[in-house]
């Protein structure tokens, strides 16, 4: 028989990207309405804009070195302000019992196209890059069990800019049936030339700052940085995970379903599964990417389930698009309105799109939210919707 | 956990054509999966890792395209192939072929599929270096119990090219359809940590292919042995155990 859906408190989170090095820092910024969006700290032969974490990193300690990655260097500046959490959760659970499942879509893809690069020049790759421990996904994955200490399943979800939130759904699951009473999960993606430059083939990529919802869109920016956060079975936290939907447009590969509808499907579904009624929800973070064909479809879908009136938010104006990272961002940025009381701006918004018929925050909205619910779309027409509400 | 049954399988690797040839010698004239799931416009442009997916998806359908059934793609390394051209070309005449670029992803093989078969179901794809079979099974079986049903796992990986090729990785996948209640005459299965390790037998030409520990198990359930099997490509914990056709 299939289990019923077990709300999953998120006790702790910890973010950094383009709006800052610290949560603290993302969210003063996210509240205040200041945009991290620049020109590329990567040359290209374009113009764009993008979201770059500005912090300098530092390098993983020594016992990782083979691993050291710009996506690892993130990951571990993320974890080092989660780490007494992650701690407390391992002494309540025990370690085999915490997993850690983490979404990317880039992995340390910087650091091959780095290696690859070289190997072009000279004829050999650079003598401390390792297929395994800076090419593939679980190399971050590795880092994290040992300096946590974690036991639990491990994994990492990779489909693209919906793979941050398909774990915070996979770890519902895992803890509804009994495999572990906790996880940490999140995503981490870097800039690299492989994004930009392949989002800008596809004519997608937008010159100049992105307008989610905006009738003057014209695309979209990349972002970096990395989200973590810990779901456990039970725990003193203001908001849980609700409940999650999963579906596949099955339509093409890079563009959404015109007509919305595996996004529909997924927003009802997580809806469904979280036993909340749509009117109940209070505010809608958006994939908002700002391209046209995404924030017609979206907001198409948004409009069919929720009508016109339930504010919206992309916050891509703020980090840009953080591709394998958005997912897990925007799930707390839900999380952050919940608990902290605001809807935050639609930065670039302004004038908003008329024909898609759905009520973008244009100014912060400082209101009491009990239920937020967000979107991540992908390449491939996979769809995630994650519903938060409020534990008390 | 609880309990799945084997609704189908699928295997697909350099010179076996499908899981009963696993136990046969292998045969040279296998070297391509004909992934007759693929319309002519997404396969022309599929990598050897997509076409073993399509090829193993459509055995474990009895031949039939799934629709609507939650799908599990694990690969630990994707489509490296497809990758390593991107590069080769955005790095030498700073070109980048959009079509490239969108099939470089991680979940090329599952979206594609999706979009052949029209399968609006969850659709996942994972990586976890050695342990990549034994998370998308445990993925299967949560799946399996929050939703009932079916659901499929697909694992495929094709190695990697130069200058990261490396010796024992030959193109390999497999697949397993799971049910959440009994089919007569299907093998019941578990997931399970085992107290001790259990070892692994490789075959050489798959050494390091990190999905090679789902070939032996879906050979071994094609035929319907019993038995606990390892899942991880070094010796491991994760186990699925096969019990008999008719265990109650």
């Amino acid at each position: 028989m299939p289990t019923q859906p077990t709300q999953v408190p998120l006790t702790a989170y910890a973010l950094c990207n383009a709006l800052g090095a610290s949560t603290v820092e993302v969210v003063e910024n996210l509240r205040a309405g200041n945009t991290g969006l620049r020109s590329s700290p990567i040359d290209l032969p374009f113009e764009t804009q993008c979201g770059a974490v500005r912090d300098v990193l530092d390098a993983p300690p020594s016992r990782h070195a083979a691993y050291d990655t710009r996506q690892v260097r993130i990951g571990l500046r993320v974890l080092e302000e989660l780490r007494p959490a992650v701690e407390i959760a391992a002494r309540k659970w025990g370690t085999d019992r915490v997993a850690i499942l983490l979404g990317t879509s880039t992995g340390g893809i910087e650091e091959t196209e780095r290696a690859y690069n070289a190997f072009r020049r000279k004829g050999s790759l650079p003598e401390d890059f390792d297929w395994d421990r800076k090419h593939s996904m679980a190399a971050l994955l590795e880092v994290l069990r040992v300096e946590t200490g974690l036991r639990g399943p491990a994994f990492i979800v990779s489909t693209a800019c919906s793979s941050s939130a398909k774990v915070f759904a996979s770890a519902q699951r895992l803890i509804e049936a009994g495999v572990c009473d906790a996880a940490l999960v999140g995503g981490v993606d870097t800039l690299c030339h492989t994004t930009l430059r392949g989002f800008h083939s596809l004519e997608v990529l937008s010159p100049e700052r992105c307008r989610p919802f905006s009738e003057g869109r014209r695309g979209i920016n990349i972002g970096e940085g990395g989200a973590l956060a810990l779901l456990e079975r039970e725990g003193d936290a203001a908001v849980a995970l609700l409940g999650a939907g999963e579906t596949s447009d099955a339509h093409h590969m890079t563009a959404p379903s015109p007509d919305g509808s595996g996004a529909r499907a997924a927003m009802a579904e997580a809806l469904q599964r979280a036993g909340v009624a749509a009117a109940e929800v209070d505010h809608v973070n958006a994939h908002g990417t700002g391209t046209m064909l995404n924030d017609a479809a979206e907001a198409l879908a948004i409009r069919d389930l929720f009508g016109e009136a339930v504010p919206v938010c992309s916050t891509k104006g703020y980090t840009g698009h953080m591709l394998g990272a958005a997912g897990a961002t925007e799930a707390i940025f839900s999380v952050v309105a919940i608990e902290q009381g605001f809807i935050p701006m639609s930065l670039g918004a302004d004038p908003v799109d008329p024909a898609l018929g759905i009520h973008v925050a244009r100014e912060r909205l400082d209101r009491r939210c009990r239920v937020a619910l967000s979107n991540s779309l992908a390449f491939g027409g996979s769809n995630v919707s994650l519903v938060f509400g409020a534990s008390r | 956990m609880t309990r799945a049954w084997v609704a189908g399988v699928g295997l697909w690797a350099r010179g076996y054509a499908n899981a009963a040839a696993w136990s046969r010698a292998p045969d040279a004239t296998v070297t391509e999966p004909a992934a007759a799931l693929l319309p002519a416009r997404l396969g022309r442009r599929a990598s050897t890792l997509t076409r073993i997916a399509a090829e193993v998806l459509q055995q474990a359908g009895s031949g039939a395209a799934p629709r609507d059934i939650p799908t599990v793609f694990a690969t630990a390394y994707g489509e490296t192939q497809t990758l390593v051209a991107l590069l080769d070309s955005v790095f030498t005449d700073g070109t980048c072929s959009p079509a490239r670029f969108h099939n470089s992803v991680h979940n090329t093989a599952g979206g594609t599929l999706s979009i052949a078969t029209v399968n609006r179901a969850c659709s996942t794809t994972l990586s976890a270096g050695p342990d990549t079979v034994a998370m998308a099974l445990l993925e299967c079986f949560a799946l399996l119990q929050q939703r009932g049903g079916e659901v499929i796992a697909v694992f495929a990986d094709e190695p990697p090219p130069a200058p990261f090729s490396r010796d024992g990785f030959a193109p390999a996948g497999a697949a397993v359809r799971l049910s959440a209640t009994p089919i007569a005459g299907a093998v019941p299965v578990r997931l399970r940590r085992a107290e001790n390790e259990v070892p692994f037998e490789q075959r050489p030409e798959f050494a390091t292919n990190p999905i090679a520990p789902s070939l032996a198990l879906v050979a071994a359930l094609q035929q319907g042995r019993a038995g606990v099997f390892a899942l991880s490509a070094a010796a491991g914990r994760w186990t699925l155990e096969a019990g008999t056709v008719g265990d109650a």
